[in-house]
């Protein structure tokens, strides 16, 4: 699943390590959500729409949205 | 109060390891019950090695550890990816490992020990009713 996760994180100007503390997840769970190789659970995805005070929809692309 | 229960099941593993060591080299010498020496000498030194060595290391890490890695550390165990890797890799080991009892359980079959051949086969089945009982318990509680 495609995000923006990676362009939230650099407007914010923190790194994946301060990110992985905030969310209390590592910080290898953050890179491999940046690269869309891991999806993160309901429960994750809602962590990290509030850290950024979005929606999810706004964080994460449904597949089928993307094309 | 946790890490002292650990702590004191640990030190009974040990010692329960230590107490089968000894079953075995004094115990049971005579000839007839070199079988049953060779049971306990294996299940005593890993009792003996699993408890004394793990009493040890939660004295070692605890005298280490901060108050920052011991929070690092439990979020590495409770990170969701690490979790599913755990899982995956958990699953995968034991597909790989079925096969492997398979593949050994023909050899031994091939080899005419038939001793071997229902101890192998067990562990099969063992694996299989593992494997079936824990999917029941998934399915209703997941």
């Amino acid at each position: 699943m495609n995000n923006r996760l990676e362009e939230l994180r650099q407007q914010k100007g923190i790194r994946q390590e301060e990110l992985a503390a905030a969310l209390e997840v590592s910080r290898q769970t953050i890179s491999s959500l940046e690269n869309g190789r891991y999806n993160p659970s309901i429960l994750l995805a809602f962590k990290i729409a509030r850290y950024f005070g979005r929606s999810i929809e706004e964080i994460f692309i449904y597949e089928e949205d993307a094309q | 109060m946790k890490k002292q229960r650990v702590r004191i099941l640990l030190a009974l593993l040990g010692a329960a390891g230590i107490g089968l060591l000894l079953l075995a080299a004094l115990v049971f010498t005579a000839e007839e019950q070199k079988r049953l020496s060779g049971w306990c000498f294996g299940l005593g030194a890993a009792a003996a090695a699993l408890g004394w060595g793990r009493l040890a290391e939660s004295f070692l890490v605890s005298a280490a550890q901060t108050e920052e890695s011991r929070r690092a550390e439990e979020i590495e165990r409770r990170d969701e990816r690490n979790i599913r890797v755990r899982e995956r890799a958990g699953y995968m080991a034991c597909r790989v490992m079925g096969l492997l009892l398979l593949v050994l359980t023909v050899i031994l079959g091939l080899a005419s020990d038939v001793t071997a051949v229902v101890v192998t086969a067990s562990l099969i089945l063992g694996q299989l009713l593992l494997v079936i009982g824990f999917q029941a318990y998934y399915y209703r509680h997941m």
